[in-house]
């Protein structure tokens, strides 16, 4: 009986081909662009949070109690190699860094500027600032006295790349510590803090200049699983390591990223509930004008002793067949577009970089496709068309022969 | 002695010392060329500075004596100073010359790190000579809240001039004996307009010599912010004046700074050209 019924839905449904296919058609761009939609959002919020992370933050960070709220050059975690030690042992990556305020000064310029002593080699395991150098080379061992600094501090002293840069600062000792520099490169756009007063050196440059023999003002720490990874471990694995020192997750670090990030799946999934309404209306005008263009037809089936149930089910099934053909269509659809734009859309030329809360976003828009992003508005879609379907089905199972079949 | 302060950071600021040893006390007065013998000890003999006890001019001329204590038209010097925080305690020798009060010239003699380095003031102007590279620097807005050469005095310090009888609006605030000593204590009160961080100033002076003992320095809220201190009174050319002197901040127990004079000329002859920036790199 229900294979002749489904038959008949079959039927109902290629009767109207043009039909069918717009309101398949709408079903499937909605859910097409939903998916893309879903992917880009994903991509872009996964792109600001890597962003924001890679560059500095890392996942979790140490600090001797006191130094995030008043910087100092003594405030520093004396134990720090051993902590290193430690963290490398439970497997996430770690480096130190050291922070030290000097003047620079080249020509007849000269600015505050923020050095940053890094241990060149391990950065490179917990951070992609490596990757952020726009002019000139890296740090490198075979250059000691090499450095990259910011893009505005280029700017303000006039540095080109192999310029020398004279520091003076005061060293940990008392004594006034001055230096050489060469400028080996000079950094994108990364943050607003080194942009403006970043000058990267090697940590032994620093120590020899700054007279810290010993001990780091900060300790970043990386999963080793990538930045998507969960921090559970890592915060674990820091707090162990640390002692009496302070351990902070970067939503702690990135408060406001980390707010942000949490309302975007709210923002996300309304966005989502928005665009579905739409899809839902045109399915249910488009059931709706099926079932009343057939009310007559209705009427007929009921009065040769078909149940209410099975007209209901019908219809449903009608609503179904063009579901699962607009699920086919926008799957292809939309991870098609999704995977065709996957080395992402690049806006820098319309909008120049995104800066959030003090770091520096490059606008591009990589979409970034799960099984959840093109499944979910798959199965959200089928849903919904069948709840949208419900009441022109029970309006179609409910009618009465006579009135139908007279057309009223 | 100068007192315009600016309060930074960690490090404490206290321009009455340093401009007092490295700059003041270097430095010529204009001033002093109408009245060179004004600081002189015969004039400052008690029974001929405090004529009338009730006068406010009583406490204006103290100031001014006090201020004026260190300066002559040029000055040369050799100091030690001795700095002591909960990080370092380091001692440097420096020889240091001045001439009015907008040029003067700080060369390190040791440690041997240090050694050749050299700070030229030059009217707002700070130029920095760092041996080491072989540069000139001139420091900007940014390095001038930082500590001048480690001790508890910002580079701010070097180019902030005032003086308290101008800047403060003062009274006699005690006369009498304080263990054995008579003095008299002189309590300042900034004026609005003055470039003061402080809440209230005191100065306590040896009523017989007329010479400093100390000063103390109160933020707004009353609470004292640091002490200065002088001592070891010794001739130097014609006039007695205290070789050491010491700053102690009071919200750090046990750091100071101090500086002692171990040589001080008056009316050296020194040109203009002697506090250039060329001259600056060549070693003395």
């Amino acid at each position: 009986m229900y294979g002749r019924l489904l038959k008949l839905a079959a039927r109902n449904v290629s009767r109207k081909p043009m039909r069918s296919l717009v309101t398949s058609g709408a079903m499937a761009l909605a859910a097409a662009v939903m998916i893309f939609f879903g992917a880009i959002m994903i991509g872009y919020i996964e792109h600001m949070k890597t962003s924001a992370l890679a560059m500095e933050t890392a996942h979790v960070q140490i600090h001797a109690k006191g130094y995030r709220d008043e910087p100092d050059l003594h405030t520093l975690m004396r134990d720090s190699g051993k902590i290193i030690e430690k963290l490398r042992e439970s497997g996430v990556s770690a480096t130190e860094r050291l922070y030290g305020f000097a003047l620079a000064a080249h020509d007849k310029q000269s600015a505050g500027v923020m050095l940053r002593g890094i241990d060149a080699e391990h950065e490179k395991n917990v951070t992609l600032l490596h990757t952020a150098v726009g002019q000139g080379k890296w740090l490198d061992e075979s250059d000691p006295r090499g450095v990259v600094v910011g893009k505005k501090v280029a700017r303000r002293l006039g540095l080109k790349v192999g310029d020398e840069l004279i520091v003076v600062s005061q060293a940990a000792d008392g004594a006034t510590a001055d230096d050489l520099l060469t400028v080996r490169g000079i950094f994108r756009g990364v943050s607003a803090r080194l942009d403006a007063a970043g000058v990267v050196m090697r940590q032994q440059a620093f120590r020899e200049l700054l007279a810290v023999h010993e001990g780091s003002h900060e300790i970043a720490i990386r999963s080793t699983a990538g930045f998507d990874a969960p921090i559970t471990n890592v915060v674990e694995a820091a707090k162990a390591a640390a002692g009496k020192h302070e351990v902070l997750g970067w939503p702690k670090l990135q408060p406001a990223l980390a707010e942000m990030l949490r309302t975007s799946d709210a923002q996300l999934g309304f966005m989502l509930f928005i665009a579905y309404l739409a899809v839902v209306t045109v399915v249910f005008n488009a059931t709706l004008m099926s079932v009343f263009e057939r009310m007559r037809e209705f009427g007929v089936l009921k009065s040769l002793g078909v149940t209410p149930l099975q007209i209901f089910f019908v219809v449903v099934a009608e609503s179904l067949a063009m579901a699962v053909i607009a699920a086919v269509l926008a799957l292809g659809l939309g991870v098609g577009l999704s995977m065709a734009f996957a080395d992402g859309i690049d806006l820098s030329a319309s909008v120049g970089d995104i800066n959030f809360n003090g770091m520096v976003i490059p606008p591009v828009l990589s979409p970034k496709l799960g099984v959840g992003i093109a499944v979910g508005p798959i199965v959200t879609l089928v849903i919904m068309v069948m709840l949208a379907a419900v009441y022109p089905a029970l309006k179609a199972a409910l009618v009465r022969p006579v009135d139908a079949v007279r057309g009223r | 002695m100068v007192t315009t302060f600016r309060v930074r950071h960690a490090t404490a600021t206290l321009t009455s010392v340093f401009t007092l040893f490295t700059l003041s006390a270097l430095v010529a007065l204009p001033a002093a060329a109408a009245s060179p013998d004004r600081a002189s000890p015969d004039r400052a003999s008690p029974d001929r500075a405090s004529p009338d006890r009730a006068s406010p001019d009583r406490a204006r001329k103290l100031l001014d004596r006090v201020d004026d204590l260190w300066r002559g038209r040029t000055s040369q010097a050799k100091l030690q100073m001795h700095v002591k925080t909960k990080y370092y305690e380091r001692k440097l020798a420096m020889k240091a010359w001045s001439k009015g009060k907008d040029q003067s010239l700080v060369r390190i003699l040791s440690p041997r790190r240090e050694k050749g380095m050299a700070t030229l003031k030059n009217g707002k102007q700070i130029y920095t000579w760092l041996p080491r590279t072989a540069r000139v620097i001139r420091l900007s807005g940014a390095m001038m809240g930082s500590a001048w050469m480690g001790s508890h005095f910002s580079n701010d310090d070097l180019v902030k001039e005032s003086r308290m009888a101008e800047d403060y609006t003062f009274k006699i605030a005690f006369e009498g004996k304080e263990r054995g000593t008579d003095i008299i204590r002189i309590d300042m009160i900034p004026k609005k307009n003055a470039a003061v961080v402080w809440g209230k100033v005191t100065l306590t002076v040896d009523a017989k010599t007329q010479l400093p003992l100390r000063s103390l320095y109160f933020d707004e809220k009353g609470k004292l912010a640091r002490t200065m201190t002088w001592s070891d009174v010794k001739p130097f050319g014609k006039r007695r004046l205290p070789a050491k002197m010491r700053m102690t901040p009071a919200d750090k127990p046990g750091e100071f700074t101090e500086m002692t004079y171990t040589e001080l000329k008056f009316d050296v002859a020194l040109d203009n050209a002697f506090f250039s920036v060329s001259r600056l790199k060549r070693r003395r």
